[in-house]
């Protein structure tokens, strides 16, 4: 009960009316750097970063001041989250970072 | 130039007729002074320009409500030729009560009996050319869903203009209180034209202060006293009350009408609607499906909304960077001003646009919901509950948009508040969705339960998330036993309304009229209040220590770039401060559209894009060769430490602005519920700077060292704060106003800047002064903070639950009539006596 109390919630967004946003960089020394941002310009910092892999999160941690997360480049193919709840995903593809 | 005036009860389709005569030309405004819509068209038919105006739907000329009051005016100062008449036909006996009033006027009247269709469903036969006879009026039938009788209402528009010199005043013979309004109407010396001067004193007799102030103000002869003596004279004499007596004249009218030219086929069956009823308002399903839709309302406005703003937020990016591309560039760490505000401008501006997938899906939603008869329904539901804390069966919508049993929004649940027909309840409403919960709140929530309550976050949660509702409720109740006492209440209609199938034409026309209205009033409403905020956390700047400080950062931060790149390939390129500002701008930008492109083809344009404006720059900012690499790996850490001084700029900035000197200032209350200035200034900032608190609180928290320790871990450690500052914190962050987005809309739906004033510092007084009990008495009795929450949770519903007990004052309107003459139908009734 707990729970699914707990999961509801925290599942709901927050920025709500904003459009959750993120880019990666492939900075090119085996790290990426992802940025995230909000439409109405508010910064993500705070909000959770994810690295997953086949569904699973090898990478977890929290936007910086700056609104950026920078991570080492995993082998294999995976994908940045940005996760500020249900419905405010944002999902980048390794495929689609580039350096 | 024939000027119409469309004038309807509720529910009686007039939109519908209305959208026929005019297609989707149409103008929409507001009335001067109030919140309701005006809606008109012009257009020309068989060499006439006919103007159509759309008044607000009225159920009799007799009561003090805002439609009315509005109606009336435009009747009087607007002086229409011709008034329309759109007459519910399955309802003749109810909706002809409108009808007379309509004709005492004295403007000819043309009868439009719409709904023709249901009408015949229900079996009902209607003499039309018996009911024109006996008016003496044109009457048209007319099925406006159907789209059926736009011609014959125009040549009934027509006719009647041209032959309107042989029209005769119509008059009710009101025997007994004829020569009171003789004696009336002979005080009366204004050219009333074209209403008659009996109106006037009938409405003055009636006492109707609208229209006795009207007298008493154009017409210097007239007194007030007049129609009161008259009034007591008739009261003394044959102990009745006029407008008691004129009503059941007029209702008994409408009831000759009604057994003269009406056939029922089907006396004693069920209508369609009424079949339908049964099941919609049982007892044990009523309640299930009404979850059910609203739950439906709330997954296709604001999660389906939500997925368009995907597709849509691009194209408002884009007007971002245009903008910002426009203003002048910034200098390293030396940001124009005017850039600043540029930018903090189209920001508010975009924050509030983006939501209009939301709101056209919504109001399609409400149309539907009203078009389709099942609004009046909800309200009928809810409307016991609801109105013993002084809100309205319809203000259930708006507190669940607003975020009533999971997160919401505040923003579409008070632009949802439109339909409450009854003012005070409406008011109410836009007063109470604030409390609700705001999704943008749960960040700040998580962050100060993941800090301080991390066993019991699950039940933390449950108390925060439902404890608003009770909230709401004393708040709605609060508020209308004191600011709103002396506003307009209207009495509860318990009169459900045909079901429709409402038409996509209705709905397109209804919601797009709304979104439109709501994009030209926001943009103008955000821009005064983006300024003033601008202006509270820009002035009076930094000092010129500070200055000199960020200056000495920023040559340092620059000193690093060069030592990086000094045997660099690319140094030529960046030898000059102003070259190395204009790549740090290049590089931003490109960031900032990279941030907006999804798809790898869009990228790949982008980059060509940037590559035609500057190659080198380009090769610098994408770093392909190990040179270009070293020079990027630098620009990044130069752009990050740009960021740090910006961010800090800010942060001084507003430690020293206006909005700062009043969270300093507001510690010498708050320090007794526990707050330093600190926190006040991330609570200030957090509702005008739209950034988060937790960022702001988290910045304030930030140890210097790069660690990594997250924000929850940094504030318990370093703040010296315990549970109970936290949950105080959180109490307060329940009881205060959302965001500006909410406060603009609240300024839009009510009119006045005085409300959307008083919904910031009426939640802030209230929240500290909670607060600080709650510390005190925390502190004194050395409670936990989920004990302290308990505790609130438990008041908070006690106080909501007596005051629900409490015995409401029974409606408090004046000069209304009995229920029976109003004509109406309770639920009971209307199953038990069909017309």
């Amino acid at each position: 009960m707990k729970k699914t109390i707990l999961g509801l919630f925290i599942a709901s967004s927050f920025a709500f009316g904003h459009t959750a946003l993120m880019s990666c960089f492939d900075n090119g020394d085996g790290s990426v750097t992802c940025e995230g941002g909000f439409s109405d310009g508010s910064s993500a910092s705070g909000t959770t970063f994810k690295v997953e892999q086949n569904g699973k999160a090898i990478i977890e941690g929290k936007f910086d001041a700056d609104s950026e997360f920078t991570f080492k480049k995993p082998s294999g193919d995976y994908s940045a989250v940005l996760d500020a709840g249900e419905g405010h995903r944002v999902y980048v593809s390794s495929k689609n970072i580039v350096e | 130039m024939i000027k119409v005036a469309l004038a309807g009860q509720p529910n009686s389709g007039k939109s519908t007729v209305f959208n026929l005569l005019s297609g989707v030309y149409q103008h929409i405004a507001n009335y001067p002074g109030v919140t309701v819509d005006k809606k008109s068209t012009t257009f020309s038919y068989e060499n006439e320009e006919i103007e159509i105006v759309d008044l607000p739907g009225t159920y009799s000329f007799s009561s003090y409500s805002l439609e009315e009051r509005v109606a009336k005016d435009f009747l009087t100062d607007e002086k229409p030729d011709i008034i329309v008449n759109i007459v519910d036909a399955s309802n003749i006996k109810r909706s002809m009560y409108l009808t007379f009033s309509l004709l005492e006027t004295g403007i000819p009247v043309v009868v439009v009996l719409n709904m023709m269709d249901i009408a015949k469903d229900n079996g009902l036969e209607l003499d039309i050319e018996k009911i024109s006879t006996m008016l003496g009026v044109e009457v048209v039938s007319a099925s406006g869903a159907k789209g059926v009788g736009k011609t014959d209402i125009l040549n009934a528009i027509i006719n009647t203009y041209k032959n309107k010199d042989l029209y005769k005043p119509f008059e009710i013979n009101y025997e007994e209180l004829e020569p009171c309004i003789k004696v009336v109407e002979d005080t009366i010396n204004l050219d009333t034209t074209p209403i008659s001067k009996r109106w006037y004193a009938i409405k003055a007799l009636e006492n109707d202060k609208q229209i006795i102030d009207k007298l008493v103000k154009e017409d210097d002869f007239f007194d007030e006293s007049f129609p009161k003596t008259q009034e007591e004279f008739f009261h003394s004499t044959y102990d009745k009350d006029i407008n008691q007596f004129l009503a059941t004249f007029r209702y008994d009218s409408a009831d000759v009408i009604f057994h003269k030219t009406v056939i029922e086929h089907k006396k004693g069956q069920k209508t369609f609607s009424q079949k339908l009823d049964m099941i919609i308002l049982n007892k044990w399903l009523a309640f299930p499906i009404l979850a059910l839709v609203m739950f439906l309302f709330y997954q296709l406005a604001i999660v389906g909304g939500y997925k368009i703003t995907d597709y849509t937020w691009p194209l408002l990016a884009a007007f971002k960077n245009l903008v910002i591309g426009v203003l002048p560039q910034a200098d390293i760490a030396n940001v124009p001003i005017i850039s600043d505000f540029g930018v903090w401008m189209v920001n508010s501006v975009n924050a509030l646009l983006n939501y209009i997938p939301i709101f056209i899906i919504l109001f399609a939603l409400i149309a539907i919901l009203e078009d389709s008869g099942y609004m009046p329904r909800i309200a009928f539901l809810l409307d016991r509950v609801f109105r013993k804390f002084g809100l309205h069966g319809q203000s259930t919508l708006p507190l669940i948009l607003g975020g009533a049993f999971t997160g919401g929004c505040a923003v579409p649940g008070i632009m949802a508040t439109k339909g409450i027909a009854d003012e005070r309840a409406r008011m109410a409403t836009i007063l109470t969705v604030p409390y609700m919960n705001c999704l943008a709140k749960v960040p700040f929530y998580t962050l100060l339960l993941g800090a301080f309550f991390v066993a019991d976050m699950g039940v933390m949660m449950f108390l925060i998330s439902t404890v608003t509702i009770f909230i709401a409720l004393i708040v709605a109740k609060i508020v209308t036993s004191t600011v709103l006492v002396n506003r307009e209440t209207t009495p509860f209609m318990m009169e459900l309304p045909a079901y429709h199938i409402p038409t996509l034409k209705g709905v397109a026309i209804t919601a797009w009229q709304r979104v439109w209205i709501y994009i030209k009033k926001v943009v103008t409403i955000v821009m005064a209040v983006a300024v003033v905020l601008f202006v509270m956390l820009e002035f009076p700047g930094l000092s010129s220590e500070q200055k000199q400080s960020f200056a000495t950062s920023e040559i340092s931060a620059l000193e690093d770039f060069n030592k990086s790149i000094e045997n660099n390939s690319y140094f030529e390129h960046l030898d000059s401060r102003e070259k190395v500002a204009n790549l740090l701008n290049f590089y931003d930008l490109y960031r900032a559209k990279r941030m907006n492109t999804t798809t790898p083809e869009a990228v790949a344009k982008l980059d060509s894009d940037f590559e035609s404006q500057n190659k080198i720059f380009f090769e610098l900012v994408r770093a392909n060769d190990s040179d270009a690499k070293k020079v990027n790996r630098a620009l990044r850490n130069l752009s990050r430490d740009r960021n740090k001084i910006l961010r800090e700029i800010k942060d001084a900035k507003i430690e020293r602005s206006v909005l700062g000197s009043i969270g300093k200032s507001m510690e010498v209350v708050t320090k007794y519920a526990g707050f330093d200035w600190k926190i006040n200034i991330a609570f200030l900032s957090s509702f005008a700077a739209r950034e988060s608190a937790v960022a702001t609180l988290g910045s304030l928290y930030e140890n210097n060292q790069a660690t990594t320790m997250r924000a929850e871990e940094a504030m318990a450690q370093n703040s010296g704060y315990t549970d109970l500052h936290a949950v105080i914190m959180i109490i307060f962050m329940i009881l205060t106003p959302p965001c500006i987005a909410s406060m603009i809309v609240i300024k839009y739906q009510t009119g006045k800047y005085r409300w959307m004033m008083f919904a910031i510092f009426f939640p802030i007084t209230l929240g500290i002064g909670i607060c600080i009990a709650l510390f005190n008495m925390g502190l004194a009795y050395g409670w936990s903070g989920v004990e302290t929450m308990v505790y609130f949770y438990v008041s908070m519903a006690f106080i909501a639950i007596v005051l629900g007990l409490m015995p409401t004052k029974k409606i408090n309107w004046k000069g209304g009539f009995v229920p029976k003459t109003r004509g109406i139908h309770s639920h009971y009734e209307k199953y038990n006596n069909s017309n």
